[in-house]
Parts: structure tokens; sequence; C-alpha cells
């Protein structure tokens, strides 16, 4: 039993070891994702039928993928916890701060594993030739980073509601609409070889940092009672 | 008014201030012809008609004028569809097409609302 | 009460005295004619739903910081009525661009401002009525509130670059200078006026009304175990 308090950066790690663990006795997040994202990949591809797609709409599909993935991966973050009955002991013993920063790590790193998945299956499903492939990487990684937080803060909300699910892609959609038309912008322009604009990549991350501090001054009113 | 506190908001308030900055300069969508010419894309053209020399052809309905844009480049427009109403009495009209054989090909032509509201002089 | 029935009557006449002006004494404008009076309803309706939007987060903060429930029904009135008026100002900008775009609906930056307005709105409200216990339902719509608030500045940033727009450049513009008619500006001046007293006036007897009904569920032992 441990006796000492954990720092909160210990017990960030703490509560992200514990959701990795979780995570691979039973892969039921990353098994429904990639099941997902293979689901509506194939039923593009299929509807398709090889004919070529614009790169404007390629860019638009691919992150609508992202984001319905994300939402029915992540609407979970917290409500796992409460019908396991561990929200109130986690309640009890971590400080709101590491709660957010662990799960919010869990995550990212659930949807940067997602990405990395769906994004070779969409290029061949879809016949795509990428060349700029840093940037492409880029452009993911901090789109996908500001889903997760702004999914982060709305699942516990939604673990507070009655009416789970559904309500989860409700409140996250508008809230992630900057980010989203400017990813799907610069993924456009990536898929036809052009450099997206460097404000524009600034934006993917400053848009993300400032997320993450709304969430980190939001979540402790949220926490404790 | 915690460390945790002060940090995030100057984090959110820098970044809108960045933002405010950043796309106040670049927050119209519009290119002159000159950008258009060299771009492969549909770009949009904003300008003012240069004369009263809006032509229309039926038979193939089609508009052609020539305008002005905000650099004071003129060009021709050609569009296909019926005429918008009012084209004549516009302040400006944006273009929505591509630069093709020294003429500009409109999809789409805009009308935007006066932007003065100014009494009207004939009545 | 007696103020707030005093107040209601002026603010009635006043909205009389401004629908008047509106219909007789503003002149048709150039280009537009007489459909120019809808501005007169649209720019006001517009202003409150994004005074209103404000508002509600201000509360909301005020309830965060105090957990007195007396901030969280502040925050809901406004929001409730931002949202009445942020419908009325997309039906008048839908007709208004109807009638001088051609389209009703056409994706400009402001309508789709408006349009994420309706959404945080509606999101907030389908957020509200999914949670039932009355602290918590105000903690987490505070904290919504708040969250959409910090999120708007950036797609008024962000939307103009991806959608073209339409409108007039702003009245007041950049150079100082007022591109309007006077008739025409003293008349739209007079119209926010009367619709930022008008949303004052809804928003007490909607407070005062919600005040009531809560009291009344806390008071018949009955009533206060239903909710």
């Amino acid at each position: 039993m441990h006796t000492k308090k954990l720092t909160w950066p210990n017990s960030a790690w703490a509560i992200l070891y514990k959701d990795l663990l979780c995570e691979f006795r039973t892969r039921y997040a990353l098994g429904t994702l990639t099941m997902f994202t293979l689901v509506t990949l194939s039923g593009i591809s299929m509807t398709l039928a090889g004919a070529a797609i614009s790169s404007s709409i390629a860019a638009m599909l691919l992150w609508i993928i992202l984001f319905f993935c994300a939402m029915a991966g992540l609407a979970r973050t917290f409500v796992y916890e409460q019908e396991a009955g561990t929200l109130f002991t986690l309640r009890l013993y971590a400080n709101g701060q590491a709660v957010l920063a662990g799960k919010l790590l869990f995550n990212i790193l659930l949807l940067q594993l997602v990405t990395a998945l769906l994004i070779p299956l969409f290029l061949i499903f879809l016949n795509i030739e990428v060349h700029l492939w840093g940037q492409l990487v880029y452009v993911l990684f901090f789109g996908t980073v500001g889903v997760a937080a702004v999914a982060t803060l709305t699942a516990f909300m939604v673990s507070c509601t009655n009416a789970k699910g559904s309500l989860f892609t409700v409140i996250t959609f508008p809230l992630l609409l900057p980010q989203f038309l400017t990813a799907i912008a610069a993924t456009e322009q990536i898929l036809t070889d052009m450099i997206p604009s460097w404000n524009e990549c600034f934006f993917l991350a400053g848009y993300d940092a400032t997320v993450i501090a709304a969430a980190s001054l939001l979540f402790d009113y949220l926490w404790y009672d | 008014m915690t460390k945790q506190h002060t940090i995030s908001l100057f984090i959110i308030f820098s970044f809108l201030i960045f933002c405010a900055v950043t796309y106040t300069h670049s927050l119209s969508p519009y290119v002159s012809f000159a950008e258009a010419r060299t771009t492969k894309g549909t770009v949009q053209v904003k300008g003012t008609l240069s004369a009263d020399n809006i032509a229309y052809l039926p038979e193939s309905n089609q508009l052609r004028f020539r305008l002005r844009d905000d650099a004071g480049e003129e060009a021709l427009i050609v569009y296909t569809g019926t005429k918008p109403e009012g084209l004549e009495h516009t302040a400006s009209i944006v273009a929505i097409g591509r630069y093709q054989n020294n003429q500009f090909a409109a999809d789409k032509l805009l009308i935007k609302c006066p932007s003065k509201y100014q009494r009207s002089v004939n009545r | 009460m007696l103020n707030h029935r005093i107040s209601n009557i002026i603010t009635a006449l006043a909205a009389v005295g401004v629908i008047y002006a509106v219909f007789f004494i503003v002149p048709p404008v150039e280009g537009l004619g007489e459909k120019v009076r809808i501005v007169f309803f649209h720019i006001p309706a517009a202003w409150i739903s994004v005074m209103a939007f404000v508002l509600s987060a201000l509360w909301a903060l005020r309830y965060l910081n105090t957990h007195q429930i007396e901030y969280d029904r502040k925050s809901a009135t406004a929001a409730g009525l931002g949202f009445f008026f942020c419908l009325l100002a997309t039906i008048s900008g839908a007709l208004f661009a109807k009638i001088t775009w051609g389209a009703y609906w056409n994706w400009d930056p402001r309508q789709t401002t408006i349009f994420i307005l309706l959404l945080l709105y509606g999101a907030s409200f389908a957020l509200r009525t999914a949670i039932h216990d009355i602290d918590q339902r105000a903690k987490i719509s505070s904290a919504y509130s708040l969250l959409s608030i910090v999120v708007m500045p950036f797609l008024v940033f962000v939307i103009p670059r991806y959608y073209s727009s339409l409108h007039p450049s702003p009245v007041i513009n950049s150079a100082a200078k007022i591109a309007m008619d006077p008739v025409m500006l003293y008349t739209l001046i007079a119209a926010l006026l009367v619709a930022s007293a008008l949303f004052r006036q809804l928003f007490i007897y909607y407070i005062e009304r919600t005040r009531r009904r809560d009291l009344a569920q806390k008071d018949s032992p009955e009533g206060g175990g239903r909710l």
C-alpha cells in the first residue's frame, strides 16, 4: 500500500499507465476504432469503385473519418470509469490536473495509433500519392492532438449526463470547428503538393495549446465538488 | 489566481492576439488577376465593372464583361448562365473561376451589397 | 414590480417609435430600394445574439467562482434569449440574402459564424437538458459556456479565410468614416438601443419566472422530490 502522496506528474503517469494496461488487456478501444476506420474507409472506397476524387474531397473525407473515429473511441474516456465504479476513487485520490493530463495523453496516443493505421489504408484505397510526408505528419499530429484535447474535457462533461454517446458528438463538434477547417485546408494543400502557409501550421499548434490551457483551467471546477 | 491560471490565461490571450494580428492582414480571400493567371486552381477575384459593356449572348446563354480588379488591372470575364439581377448597379462583383486563354472563366458570379447605405437619388 | 411595468411601457413605446421610423422615415436606398428595411431588424437581432452569448459566459464564470445558483439561472436565461434572437437574425439574414444575393444560403462568413453560434447554443441546451441534478447541471453548462466563448473568437478569425464574403464592409470602417446616410444611422442606433432594452425586459421577466418556479418546487414537499 502506498502511503506517500504522488506528485502530479507521477500520478498523471500512473493514470496513463493504468489506462494503457487496461487497454492492453481488453483491447476494447483500439479494436473498435480499427474496425470503425476499416468499415468507413471500405464503404467509401467501394462506392467510389476506383473513381478518382479531388484532393479537396479526399482531405475532407480523411478528417471526417478521423473525427467520427475519435468520437466513437473517446466517448468512453470517463464513462467506463463510472461504470466500473472507479471514478469516485479517482476523485478521492488524484489531483484534477493529473487526471486530465493522464487521460489526455492516453487519448492522444490512441488517436495517433489510429491515424497511423488509417493513413496507409486511406492512401492505398483511394489511390492518392503524397510527396510532402513531413508536412502531412505535422498536420495530422497537431490536428489529432486538438481533437483529443477538446474530447477529453467534453467526455468528462458527458459522463455526468444521462445521454452519453449521442451528446458527445453534438457538444464536441462546434468546439473543434476552427481546428477542423484549418486542418482540412492544410491537408488539401498537401495533397495537391503545395506547402501550407506557416500561419496555418502555427494555428494548428497554437489552437492545441489554447484548448489544452482552457481545459486545464476548467477541469478543476468540474473535478472538485 | 494561481500560477497555473496565469500561465493558461497567458497562452490563450497570446494566441488570440497572434490570430488577430496575422489573420486580419490576410482576411480577404480575393486575389488579383495577376495572381489568378499564375494559379491553376479556382480563385476568387473581386472588382468593379470597368464600363457599361455587359454583353449577353442569349443563344449560348453567355455573359461577357470586363472587370477591373483592386490592383487596377482589367480582364474579360466569361460566365455561362443567367444574368444575375442588378449586375449593372452593384458596388463590386466577385467572380469565382479560373484564368485560362487570356480570359477569366467564371463558374459563379456574386454580387456584393452596396457598401454605402445612401438614399437613392432618383426618388 | 412597478418599476418593471414602467420600463416595459417605455420599451414598448420606443419600439413602436423605431418601427414607425423604419417604415416611414428611412428613405429607400440606392440599389436596394425598400428592401433595406430588413437591415433594421437583422443587425439588432445579430447584435443581441452575440451580446447574450458574452453575458451568458460572464455569468457562467461568476457561477463557477461563487457557486450561487442565481448566476446559473442568469446564464441560462441569457443563453435562451440569445438563441431566440440568433434564430431571428439567421432567418432575417436568409431573407435579406435571398433578396440581395439571390440565394437564401450561401455560406458567407457571417452566415457561417451565426450558424455555428446556433450550433453552440443548441449544444449547450442539449447538454443542460441531459443533466438532472441542479448543481451538476449548473457546473457543467457553465464550463461548456466558457469553453465555447474561448473558441468563438478563433472561428471569427478562421472562417473568413475559407469562405468569401458578400457583406458590406463594416458601417464604421477602418478609416473611421461612417458610410451611412445620417437618418439611417440614427434609426439603426435607436433600433439597437430598443433591442437591448427589449432583451433586458424579457430577461428580467424570465429570471423572475424561473426564480418563482424554483422556489415553488423547493417549498412544496412532493415537488421537491420530483426534480
